[in-house]
């Protein structure tokens, strides 16, 4: 971990808020695009970074280690995040539909890259909100197998197999929209 | 063979293997195809995830300034005395009030019943002590029923385990 963001982390657990916004710039982009992988809708993901921030800044006195900041936020902004897919599951809203982003793309590389992620976007909001968690972790955010045990709270050897099955419900999933289309 | 290195598969493209692991591995997709294919796929699909999500922030989204201004929001002390802070508290006092007012002849008639049961256990208490005064050798009594409880509990207790172990 740099020094310049334990500074900012002291500095902001002394309440000073110019530092914490600092942090807020710095890790914006992951948390945003955690929280999209895990809803995939654009305002609500919003409303979790801003909530994961508030609550971070809150709770910073219980951050004992500086150097496990990132894994410590990327917690929050899993909890966060179940706590909205539970919420939603009981409430079911109607979600915008997604082929308008295909209708974005001009040429064919890019028609067929916006069909590629649309797919795997459809597959991954198939997947149960754990193996889903694990694959942002994984793919998205980069943590090691271990970082994602000790942030998940369970063992290593459920998250090799979550991983493992996530995937293979992800290209089961990628394979019957290739079939279908 | 084959289903326990398929099983490996995702952890190896994740480089989450011990040196003995990955070896087995690399050998076995030298003569198997399918795994060997797998592998590709698993890889590719890893890439396909991360740029499916290279979603760019929103523009014109200022986190920074939304998330300091709720931040100031919740930490002044204001906040404290806010109306909506004013109004549950003085509800909750209503409440109380409301809940005491329509309680208060109940909790009377019930420490007077209460006040009558004391003071016939306490003349209970009082007519039995006399009358084991007046009784002689009540402590032999006392001790002979004792004894005949033990061993009436003690024979029960024999018959259910023996009864258990026979059946």
């Amino acid at each position: 971990m740099d020094h310049e963001l334990q500074h900012l982390i002291t500095d902001a657990k002394k309440g000073d808020q110019d530092s914490f916004t600092k942090i807020v710039q710095k890790y914006k982009r992951k948390v945003y695009r955690h929280a999209f992988a895990m809803v995939h809708d654009q305002m609500e993901a919003e409303d979790i970074t801003q909530e994961a921030f508030v609550k971070a800044y809150f709770s910073l006195d219980q951050l004992k280690q500086e150097y496990a900041f990132a894994s410590w936020l990327t917690r929050i902004v899993t909890n966060l995040c179940y706590d909205r897919i539970k919420r939603a599951e009981k409430t079911p809203v109607l979600h915008a539909d997604p082929a308008k982003t295909e209708e974005l793309a001009s040429n064919r590389s890019e028609v067929e890259n916006a069909h590629l992620r649309m797919n795997l976007q459809y597959a991954m909001k198939k997947l149960s909100p754990e193996h889903r968690t694990v694959v942002v972790l994984r793919d998205i955010q980069g943590f090691s197998y271990q970082e994602i045990a000790e942030i998940l709270e369970i063992p290593e050897g459920t998250v090799k197999s979550r991983i493992n099955v996530a995937r293979t419900e992800l290209r089961r999933e990628l394979t019957r929209g290739d079939r279908d289309a | 063979m084959h289903d326990e290195i398929k099983e490996l598969l995702s952890a190896y493209v994740d480089d989450e293997l011990s040196r003995d692991e990955r070896l087995k591995i690399e050998v076995h997709c030298r003569i198997c195809d399918e795994c060997r294919d797998e592998v590709q796929e698993l890889i590719e699909l890893k890439e396909q995830l991360y740029t499916a999500y290279e979603v760019p922030v929103p523009e014109e989204w200022q986190i920074e300034q939304a998330v300091l201004e709720q931040i100031q929001g919740e930490s002044s002390p204001g906040r404290l005395l806010c109306w909506k802070w004013i109004a549950a508290a003085g509800l909750s006092a209503l409440l109380i009030i409301n809940i005491l007012w329509t309680l208060t002849p109940v909790l009377l008639k019930s420490i007077q019943v209460g006040m009558t049961l004391t003071s016939i256990s306490y003349s209970l208490v009082h007519s039995v002590f006399a009358v084991a005064g007046g009784l002689p050798n009540l402590l032999e009594v006392i001790l002979v029923l004792t004894l005949i409880i033990l061993a009436a509990s003690g024979w029960s207790v024999r018959r259910l385990l023996s009864t258990k172990t026979s059946g």
